[in-house]
């Protein structure tokens, strides 16, 4: 036996307990030694490192023998030192004898010397027990175990839950437990009384209430879907906005992953995207959000701006019954965020917590396109052999761009002799070296840094509780000078100045800084001028000493190189020069009041009016100093110059500043009655109210030319009218300001009603109903106002008398069949139009939107759901089955019109979609001791299909990713594929069942059934895995996440030479068909001059391109050791967590054989995997 | 019964709370609908208003552009092989005639445009009837909604439907629409129902058109005067077409004197005034909406023919302000548009070549030649136009035609109106040839080719005829 004696030493000499220490009365009497120590709850090490302090007694143990986390109440006021060892080992298998300085716990020898010892002490006897086992509900409970601690002896309670024990010692403790509910402990006595026990549903299900933002339900009575993330979950990862935090944790909830790079701000409410879909989409062309619900209200500003720290749980409402009660906007499903608050006569209590996460740069090398130098030039190369660029270059009028290659190449054509010749080769040879990713990322990316502090504080007194939190993000984005900052404050008190009136009041303040200084982004350096789009792959951005070098836009480097010298400003565009001197941002300051008060007029009657104010302002600010490149290159066009020295400027040559602001104001009021009711068996819970909603936004932007940074001057008396000569060609009038005031004013009133009864806790019915009228719809009043109405029912199977499963002590069922709503905001029951001006004629007029339709109205969704909760004996398998069926109906889409209409098309109701989907969560409780395990498998399968479409399939149906009845929302559908033509290397298709190379016909042949349909898009399985331990201090959490049963399109080079210059770079140019033969190895056809539209087509959405999306992936870990108790009170704190989470950590096995990560982001230049992160944090509580 | 007596008890202060909501639904209910009576989106205007509806036409991107696929399969220009490879795929149809030309399920440009523009007139002048206004803006906007009509379907007529034939009247025209209703489809009427629509909408626009508009690009009566003749010319009914010249031709005789400098300047990229402001010949300003890579100017791709070119005397000052000699090829820079687009628009120019040819075709080639010789005068160096002077009517008219084809090469589609006009006299047919990478394309007189295919959408969802080719 490996005997590891441990010890307690050291460590307490510190501060309090020194003080402590100084007040104790120490004795000499080796035996006699006292020890004085009150606690509750203190753990047997901390007892024993007491007593070390007091009587300078060492307890030691053998490893393993001993809990020493087991708590006792010490309550010892000059107790002996043997009192005490015998109340802390009391009940346990445990003696102890005293060496020298020592105390010796040690295994009890038989029960011969254990019964002599107690006789010796006489500390203690046998006793016959008795007690009878209930439920909360003060029913008995038969078939209760009652085991004596530590031994095999055990007895079950009878009929009318009473059971009794005869001759047990009198400190045991008694370990009761019953199927489904918590076990507990109590010592021996005599007469236990009634012990009740408390029903114990799935582990992690420690919040027992549901807010729907409306009414707050407990689980037991809810009847309908939603998942609900707890705080621990919410903090298992890091992230700066909340609703990161609900991805890959919850079933049913897809995420579309987003480039981080990326920090769009919405303007205007329904430009948000945040990739979210719960339960799949409903809808085709409205909005696709789900609904946000900050407490109360929806909250309509940025996401962003909610502070993760300050959020207690989230709930997420997926059925009809759940979240109908939001009517006209739930079709998407209800997210609903409640924030902590403080309780009444609750201690003070502090939480501090900050994290830091670093971000690799993305891998820019991931993607496939790409061309290699070398081969670029080499297409290149052959388009100036055919005199594809003789135009551009013999074009002295608008100096076209021309590539550095190509002009080496029209340099080598007119060479006169060989070193000429070969000097020229060599430069080209040089092009060929680089790799434009190479620059970019050393000089446009870096390591993101986000990092984040909060601060908050809770608590309450009598008649008042109190919250107030600050929290502060700064991230810094892997592209450098792009980040992100934010302050946010958040404080909400509640009063209760008379009985049974509550008053709450509320400010959440935000504000955010997005720093907008990179443009250029792999990809994202477009428009080039004709015939380039994309930036060439030898580009370089700095010369060998670093300095920046400049690159090609729209004009031909030899105009831009003389332009200075000739009188205009310098005309060279230099990105890291750029990047430098860039000066964007957008603020986003964002303001929310709420008060709410509440009156008790009955204990089963409330009344509550809530009132929230919401004003968000955003601010973008764009100031192109003199110096930038798009201020230089504006100013030169309009310059007249004449000779080097007169240079006369149309524009002030000075900077540009752009500005522009949205103001969003939303003004919500409610009043609503509540009312809860329990009597004998039965239990109501039903609200009624009604609710008026406005949200304003407005906006405007605004140009200053000659702008003054200094004195914040601008040059207003600009000719905006006349047309002027622009260098190097053409005219154009200077770029009028925009003057346009813009915004939407979105009006609802609604009436709405919830109510909820249970009969004996077994049987819950639920139903809602709400009304919404808006401003949205309809010529007519009476089409203004909407009804949404929703019902369901719950059975608390387990509670029957007739239930007799004891494997499965808890089962419940519940379904839910209602109609949720979708808003669509942009369209009219007429001929609508806005204002704007011409540009020839400078008049103002009316240009058309969107064709008439009289009959516009809501979508609706209809929405079913079943579902099963259940937990198997001691929670080894807990979880939950749901099925549901959705249909969009009245789905509004744009419905083809021949164009002798003057339209296209024009938006009519006549879409429907179907859903049917399973959301499976289980949790098993694997390991339960010392070390603890428990897996959690999220499993969604969710199958959507167009019902109704009334646009036929056409030509460009295929590209355009159009719908087809029973078929996914999101398919792809592709040309069939029939191989190479060995001869020429062209693609090849079928057409009315023969192999065809008449691509036209191919592609104009619109009966869908000469089309491949290879799958969804969008994942028809997903979920994750996720596997907790603790052990100690120590947790350990790994989520494993996946998505299967969808397909991608993966890009392919274009067909034709020019194109590659265009957008069709792709590394599959390497592999095309060259010569005969080659189709035995390559599926990529041969490339031609001039290119065939068709062609190209037919072979970019040829099934031959379309793989699998299939993958699994490792998507994070995070490593928390929570400080002992002990120890954090060394800090100061009470509970103290350090961690550290690494997220994005890479794909463990994918379907298709390219290499590809389906779920890569980026513009569709540039894709790469979200490149991993790693953060550490540290989480106190004072 | 129960939760009856327990309510009971309660019953006052319910009766109290449900009294209070009801009030606050039935004061809310009497509000709510004008509450909620207010647009959502605050720039979005349903037009209601004669400014609204002037506003509507003021469009000069929808209402002030027209397509020139006619001009690119024309005779005036030519590609090389490098130019034609580099060329969009559509201007390659066009260019070789071939049996598909639109790349996609629409042409927007071009079918599409010129209905867009019907449908906005149409919403006008439904929106007039209800309105019941009279006076002057009310008839201005009237007329011009009239003249739009009118000429979108000239345009539509030239490139989709055969040339004017009296002795076929069962030729298939245009879906003749005079409702903004979008869901009422027509099929095509006949040629000469759509021609007698141009008539009758042309017409009443020249009595509610005034004299004089603001800018170029809204219709004067002139305009649909011009329109009207121009519509006669193509029906073959040269008195009529006559007769509207003449009454253009009171209204606004003035020509463009190419020895103005203060106009017309070498050191102007593109010639002429910009969208024709200030230049004295033009009525109403169109340009081109798209095919610019092809029709010959500056750093486009087309050529212009060398034949075309050299017909010009060299004391002929279009010669230097139409084209431009880059090395040895002849480029076109010289449009009334006054920049990268073709001028489509209606000018004097072409008025006074009507009338001389209707003077020609009516046995009056006297005045025929005076109308020939006034134009020439301002084309000419000053002083070096001699005046002609012609007495057989056929020559006169060999005359006319000639010039016509060199003071409107460029200008809309009227090179290939003309080519379908004149394929209809066997004596001015003409068989066009093409060689591109060494494959060669005829198109000869009256080939099913000189119309266009309608596109597939409108094919496919209004069920009408498509056109042979």
């Amino acid at each position: 036996m490996n005997c590891h004696v441990r010890k307690i030493l050291f460590l307490m000499r510190l501060t309090t307990v020194i003080l402590l220490g100084t007040m104790l009365h120490l004795s000499a009497a080796t035996f006699g030694q006292k020890l004085n120590y009150v606690n509750k709850n203190v753990s047997l090490e901390q007892l024993f490192k007491e007593i070390k302090k007091q009587t300078n007694y060492n307890v030691v143990w053998y490893e393993g023998k001993l809990n020493t986390a087991r708590a006792i109440n010490a309550d010892f006021s000059n107790v002996s030192l043997d009192q005490v060892m015998d109340k802390a080992l009391s009940g346990l298998p445990l003696t102890y004898t005293i060496r020298q300085n020592n105390i010796v716990i040690k295994e009890k020898t038989p029960s011969i010397i254990d019964k002599i010892s107690n006789i010796l002490q006489g500390l203690s006897k046998d006793i016959n027990i008795r007690g009878k086992v209930i439920n909360e509900n003060n029913k008995p409970l038969k078939g209760a175990t009652i085991k004596i601690k530590n031994t095999n002896r055990s007895v079950i309670t009878g009929e009318d839950g009473n059971f009794y024990i005869d001759k047990v010692h009198e400190k045991t403790i008694l370990v009761i437990s019953y199927l489904g509910y918590k076990t507990i402990e109590k010592e021996a006595s005599e007469n236990l009384g009634e012990i009740k026990l408390m029903e114990s549903l799935n582990e992690l299900a420690e919040i027992q209430i549901v807010n729907t933002g409306y009414q707050s339900i407990s689980k037991q009575k809810f009847v309908g879907s939603f998942a609900q993330i707890d705080n621990k979950l919410l903090n298992r990862s890091v992230s700066t906005s909340v609703i990161d935090r609900i991805k890959n944790v919850v079933t049913g909830i897809y995420f579309q992953d987003q480039d981080l790079q990326l920090s769009k701000i919405a303007t205007y409410p329904f430009d948000k995207n945040s990739g979210i879909t719960v339960r799949g989409q409903s809808t085709l062309n409205a909005s696709k959000e789900p609904l946000i619900i900050l407490d109360n209200f929806p909250y309509e500003g940025e996401i962003k701006n909610i502070n993760p720290n300050d959020i207690e749980n989230i709930t997420v409402l997926k059925d009809a019954s759940s979240a109908s009660i939001w009517g006209a906007r739930s079709g998407n499903g209800v997210i609903v965020i409640t924030t902590k608050k403080g309780k009444q006569n609750q201690k003070m209590s502090i939480d501090f917590t900050s994290n830091l996460t670093i971000v690799n740069k993305p891998n820019l090398k991931y993607g496939r396109n790409f061309l290699n130098s070398n081969e670029y030039i080499e297409v290149e190369q052959f388009l100036f052999d055919k005199g594809y660029f003789d135009n551009q270059l013999n074009d002295n009028i608008s100096f076209p761009i021309i590539s550095p290659a190509v002009e080496l190449m029209s340099k080598f054509k007119i060479a006169t002799s060989d070193i000429q010749r070969s000097q020229i080769q060599s430069q080209l040879n040089e092009l060929k070296k680089i790799d434009v990713r190479d620059d970019y990322n050393k000089y446009i990316y870096q390591r993101a840094v986000n990092q984040q502090y909060s601060l908050g504080i809770r608590g309450g007194g009598n008649n008042i509780a109190y919250t107030l939190s600050i929290g502060y993000d700064n991230n810094k984005n892997n592209l450098i000078r792009n980040g992100y900052n934010r302050v946010s404050m958040n404080s909400l008190n509640t009063y209760t100045p008379i009985k049974n009136l509550e008053l709450t009041a509320g400010i959440n303040y935000s504000q955010s800084k997005t720093l907008l200084n990179n443009d250029y982004g792999y990809g994202y350096f477009n428009g080039l001028g004709s015939p380039y789009v994309s930036l060439y792959p030898y580009a370089t951005f700095a010369d060998k000493n670093e300095q920046p070098l400049s690159i090609l836009q729209n004009l031909r480097r030899s105009y831009v190189e003389t332009a200075e010298s000739t009188g205009f400003l310098d005309w060279e565009l230099k990105p890291l020069d750029e990047i430098k001197l860039a000066n964007h941002s957008t603020n986003v300051s964002d303001l929310l009041l709420k008060i709410e008060a509440k009156y008790q007029i009955l204990p089963e009657l409330s009344f509550q009016l809530n009132y929230q104010n919401e004003r968000q302002i955003i601010e973008e600010r764009n100031y192109h100093n003199l110096d930038t490149y798009y201020t230089r290159n504006l100013i030169n066009q309009f310059s007249i110059v004449s000779g080097s020295s007169s240079t006369t400027y149309i524009l002030p040559k000075g900077g540009i500043l752009d500005l522009s602001n949205t103001n969003w104001k939303s003004n919500n009021f409610r009043g609503q009655i509540t009312f809860n009711k329990s009597f004998n068996k039965h239990n109501i819970d039903c609200i009624i109210g009604s609710e008026v909603r406005q949200l304003n936004t407005e906006g405007y932007a605004r140009t200053s030319y000659g702008y003054s940074q200094q004195f914040g001057s601008s040059i207003d008396n600009l000719d905006y009218a006349s047309y002027f000569s622009i260098n190097p060609s053409g005219f154009s009038t200077i770029p009028a300001p925009p003057g346009f005031i813009g915004g939407f004013l979105n009006r609802t009133i609604s009436y709405f009603s919830a109510g909820n009864y249970e009969y004996d806790g077994r049987y819950t019915i639920s139903l809602s109903a709400r009304k919404d009228g808006a401003n949205l719809f309809g010529a007519k009043a009476n089409d203004k106002f909407k009804p949404f109405l929703s019902g369901g029912a719950g059975w608390s199977l387990y509670k029957e008398p007739f239930y007799k499963f004891n494997w499965l002590p808890y089962l419940r069922l519940r379904t839910s069949y209602g109609f949720q709503g979708n808003t669509f905001q942009n369209s009219s029951a007429y001929l609508t139009g806005f204002y704007t001006i011409d540009d020839i004629t400078k008049a103002n007029f009316l240009y058309v939107v969107s064709a008439p339709n009289p009959r516009l109205q809501w979508e609706r969704v209809k929405n079913l759901n079943i579902g099963i909760d259940f937990s198997i004996k001691n929670n080894i398998i807990s979880g939950s089955i749901e099925l549901y069926k959705k249909a969009g109906l009245d789905l509004i889409q744009p419905k083809n019109l021949p164009t002798q209409t003057g339209f296209d098309t024009y938006l009519a109701n006549s879409a429907s979609t179907e859903t049917k989907g399973i959301d499976l969560t289980l949790t098993s409780q694997n390991l339960k001791e010392n070390l603890k395990w428990s897996t959690t498998l999220l499993f969604s399968k969710q199958n959507d299909n167009v019902t109704k479409y009334d646009t036929p399939y056409n030509s460009s149906s295929i590209s355009n990713g159009a719908y087809l009845v029973g078929k996914p929302l999101s398919s792809i559908f592709s040309y069939k594929w029939a191989g190479l033509n060995p001869k020429n290397g062209n693609p090849r298709g079928m057409l009315n069942g023969k192999v065809s190379e008449d691509y036209a016909a191919i592609i104009n042949n619109f009966n869908p059934d000469s089309l491949v349909y290879n799958g969804s898009q969008v994942p028809t399985i997903y979920g994750a895995f996720r596997n907790d331990f603790s052990y100690k201090g120590f947790s350990l959490s790994v989520n494993i996440t996946y998505r299967l049963g969808y397909v991608f399109r993966k890009p392919s080079t274009s067909l034709s030479y020019e194109n590659i210059l265009k957008t069709g770079q792709n590394s599959d140019f390497t592999f095309r068909w060259k010569k005969e033969g080659d189709e035995k190895s390559t599926n990529v056809p041969s490339v031609t001059y001039p290119g065939d539209t068709y062609k190209d087509s037919f072979y970019q959405y040829s099934d031959i391109l379309v793989e699998s999306a299939d993958h699994i992936r490792l998507q994070d870990i995070r490593l928390a050791y929570d400080i002992s108790p002990r120890l954090a009170k060394k800090f100061l704190v009470s509970n103290l967590t350090i961690f550290t989470y690494a997220n994005n950590l890479g794909i463990i096995w994918r379907k298709n054989k390219s290499g590809i990560d389906p779920s890569s982001v980026g513009n569709t230049f540039a894709s790469y995997p979200n490149p991993r992160s790693i953060s550490f944090g540290i989480n106190a509580n004072f | 019964m129960l939760i009856f007596k327990q309510m009971k008890k309660m019953k006052s202060h319910y009766k109290f709370s449900s009294f209070i909501i009801l009030l606050i639904i039935i004061i809310s209910c009497k509000k709510q609908n004008d509450w909620l009576d207010t647009k959502s989106i605050k720039s979005y205007v349903v037009p209601e208003t004669l400014d609204d509806f002037q506003a509507l036409m003021d469009n000069s991107q929808v209402f002030n552009t027209s397509s020139t696929a006619g001009l690119v399969g024309s005779d005036n220009s030519y590609l090389t092989d490098v130019n034609y490879n580099s060329s969009a795929q559509e201007n390659r149809n066009l260019y070789v005639w071939a049996k598909e030309i639109w790349i996609t399920e629409n042409a927007p440009n071009h079918w599409d445009n010129s209905f867009k523009i019907i449908e906005y007139a149409n919403v006008v002048l439904d929106g007039l009837i209800k309105l019941k206004g009279s006076g002057y803006e009310y008839n201005n906007v009237n007329g011009e909604a009239l003249f739009h009509r009118a000429l979108a379907y000239y345009n539509l007529a030239q490139l989709f439907c055969k040339p004017y034939d009296k002795m076929s009247i069962s030729d298939l025209g245009l879906p003749l629409r005079k409702t903004s209703d979008v869901n009422e489809i027509f099929p095509r009427s006949s040629l000469s129902q759509t021609y007698q629509q141009i008539i009758q909408d042309a017409s009443s626009a020249s009595e509610l058109l005034p004299e004089s508009q603001i800018y170029l690009q809204r219709p004067i009566k002139a305009a649909a005067y011009a329109l009207l003749a121009k519509t006669y010319l193509n029906m073959d009914d040269y008195k009529n077409a006559e007769v509207y010249a003449d009454k253009y031709l009171k209204l606004k005789p003035q020509l463009l004197d190419f020895n103005n400098d203060q106009l017309v300047n070498l050191t102007n990229i593109y010639r002429f005034p910009v969208y024709g402001k200030d230049n004295p010949e033009v009525v109403f300003y169109a340009e081109s909406n798209q095919f610019r890579q092809v029709i010959p100017s500056t750093s486009n791709k087309g050529l212009v023919l060398m034949d075309l070119y050299n017909s010009y005397e060299e004391n002929d000052l279009r010669k230097i302000f139409f084209y431009q000699k880059v090395a040895t090829d002849v480029k076109f820079r010289g449009g009334y548009s006054g920049s990268f687009s073709n001028f489509t628009g209606l000018a004097t120019n072409e008025i006074y070549l009507i009338r001389a040819e209707c003077r020609a075709r009516n046995g009056n080639p006297i005045s025929a030649m005076q109308d020939l010789n006034l134009l020439l005068q301002h084309r000419y160096k000053s002083g070096t136009y001699n005046s002609k002077t012609i007495n057989n009517p056929d020559d006169a008219l060999i005359t006319v035609l000639e010039e016509r084809r060199k003071e409107l090469p460029f200008t809309g589609n009227i090179r290939w109106e003309d080519l379908r006009r004149l394929n209809k006299e066997t004596r001015f047919q003409k068989t066009l040839t093409r060689l591109i990478n060494g494959t060669s394309y005829t198109l000869i007189p009256n080939d099913k080719r000189y119309v266009l295919p309608i596109p597939t959408q409108e094919i496919r969802l209004a069920g009408i005829q498509q056109n042979e080719r």
